[in-house]
């Protein structure tokens, strides 16, 4: 008995450390994450801090230490919606909301190619921006996807499917 | 064009912007201590009470988003022809969205090419900090509370747009509120055409409590979605109550009551142009208000502070303070509300 509240603790403590650890080792994927969501770095920054803030704050909640990595992204992406909903309150009603534009320094770097098709990506519905976000740039799996999103892997694995085609045929309009 | 290759595009775009970012520059992680998350107030709210202010709007219990946009002023383009200003952060703007970080060159730029792209577009003018301090000092001449609540540094730059007749502001220009550096928005035309910024500013209106108000004043509560307790309508012995009170202070000139039918009109005659805000609005949304002419020069703190205790009071608006506030969104200025309409509350 004694024995298994110790382990308890200890699974408890590791945990601690894995939360806090996850933002430094990912720091730099997550702001960037951020960074592709919201088009500028100060922003992304701002996100990531908060969700780390808050992440931490509720470390003892969390219950399966395997999921860390997920949830910690699960968090930064609903702290970019936030900022994206906030931006888009100063217009409000004005369509749906808008996906960021590129900040000029980013778009000072990225080719036209590269900005045609994010410009296409914006202009897709939320889910499915997010849903290609998290495949293509983090590579994540339908079940990756669908638990970052908080939605169902069959809705994550549709939305992706549907997302690809919608760009693929706004793409093809531009050129 | 297959999936394939869509694919492909998107992977390597992605991973371009994502490498756009230089480890270098990354800000370290905070250890989280408290942080108080700043309260984000919805600007379309702030300007439906400074457009509600002219009249009614304010106590109307429901169309919080329906008039959003509102205003500010330039050199180059007059208040009367700018259809929309877009107001830049500064290091003053505190709050959401800058969060004090100040419109960097490339996100001006960005802002510029932004607006300029599209062909509704007919002036675009940039108005800078000094230019805008200028303007407000002038305007604000005899206002000395006023020119000294605010600093040249608390300004904001902006850019001022006319477009082409009958262009749609929000859909136009539905990129710009996602786009690092904006501050907020206002549309000086529109408020240059505000009654309240005519004339008629020697007047007290004393709002009542209507069904269902979510004034706490009036024992409503709401959050910034929905009413989440409805008040209760001033009884006919609070509004003889408060009648009384108004007949008997010294610095009333006069007043009249102002019943549902007689507010609904004189709302319509306000808004004419504003069909959305019409629409939105029905006879028995009005609040009932008694309106004071005050005597000039006569003392309005002790006033309105006394009528605001008033149960059945919903509100009291000064025009002169409504007018003041106004003038304030017109340049953009985020003060805070204590600065500048703090009598009597």
């Amino acid at each position: 008995m004694e024995v298994e509240l110790l382990t308890q603790q200890e699974a408890l403590a590791r945990q601690r450390v894995d939360v806090a650890s996850i933002f430094a080792e990912h720091h730099v994927g997550l702001v960037r994450l951020a960074l592709i969501m919201l088009g500028d770095q100060a922003s992304a920054e701002d996100v990531v801090q908060e969700a780390f803030a808050r992440t931490h704050a509720g470390r003892g909640r969390l219950r399966d230490p395997g999921k860390a990595l997920t949830y910690v992204r699960s968090a930064v992406l609903n702290g970019c919606r936030s900022v994206l909903r906030r931006r888009a309150t100063v217009l409000r009603r004005a369509v749906p909301y808008e996906p960021p534009v590129w900040s000029a320094e980013s778009a000072a770097m990225l080719g036209e190619e590269r900005r045609e098709v994010l410009l296409a990506l914006r202009e897709l519905p939320r889910r499915q921006r997010e849903a290609l976000t998290l495949r293509y740039y983090l590579d994540l799996t339908d079940q990756e996807v669908a638990d970052t999103m908080r939605i169902s892997a069959g809705t994550a694995r549709s939305t992706i499917a549907r997302g690809l085609a919608a760009l693929g045929r706004a793409l093809e309009e531009e050129s | 064009m297959n999936h394939g290759s869509t694919e492909d595009r998107l992977r390597a775009a992605l991973t371009e912007a994502g490498a756009t970012l230089d480890p270098g520059t990354l800000r370290p992680l905070r250890a989280p201590e408290r942080r108080f998350r700043p309260n984000y107030r919805l600007v379309a709210a702030a300007v439906a009470v400074v457009l509600a202010g002219t009249a009614t709007a304010a106590v109307l219990g429901g169309p919080g988003d329906v008039a959003n946009i509102v205003a500010t002023s330039t050199q180059t383009l007059p208040d009367e022809e700018t259809d929309l200003a877009v107001i830049l952060c500064t290091e003053s703007a505190r709050k959401d969205p800058c969060r004090g970080r100040a419109a960097s060159p490339e996100q001006t730029r960005m802002i510029e090419e932004t607006i300029r792209r599209s062909s509704d577009v007919e002036v675009v003018t940039f108005e800078s900090q000094e230019v805008a301090y200028g303007r407000f000092r002038q305007e604000y001449a005899e206002n000395k509370a006023l020119l000294a609540a605010v600093k040249p540094a608390d300004m904001p730059p902006s850019f001022r747009v006319k477009v082409k007749e009958g262009t749609d502001l929000r859909q136009t220009f539905r990129l710009l509120p996602t786009l690092p550096g904006v501050a907020k928005f206002s549309d000086p035309a529109r408020l240059f055409e505000l009654p309240v910024m005519k004339g008629e500013v020697q007047r007290i209106a004393v709002f009542l409590c209507g069904k269902g108000s979510a004034l706490p004043a009036c024992g409503g509560q709401r959050t910034t979605e929905r009413v989440t307790k409805e008040g209760k309508a001033a009884t006919e012995a609070e509004m003889k109550a408060i009648e009384k009170l108004i007949a008997k202070m010294p610095e009333v000139e006069s007043y009249v009551f102002e019943d549902q039918e007689a507010a609904y009109k004189n709302f319509r005659d306000s808004y004419k142009s504003n069909e959305q805000l019409l629409e939105a609005t029905k006879v028995e949304d009005m609040p009932e208000s008694f309106r004071l002419t005050m005597r000039p020069g006569t003392e309005r703190v002790h006033v309105i502070g006394e009528l605001e205790r008033q149960p059945g009071v919903a509100q009291v608006l000064d025009q002169t303070c409504v007018r003041e506030q106004a003038a304030l969104a017109k340049y953009g200025l985020d003060l805070p509300e204590a600065d500048v309409c703090s009598k009597g509350r």
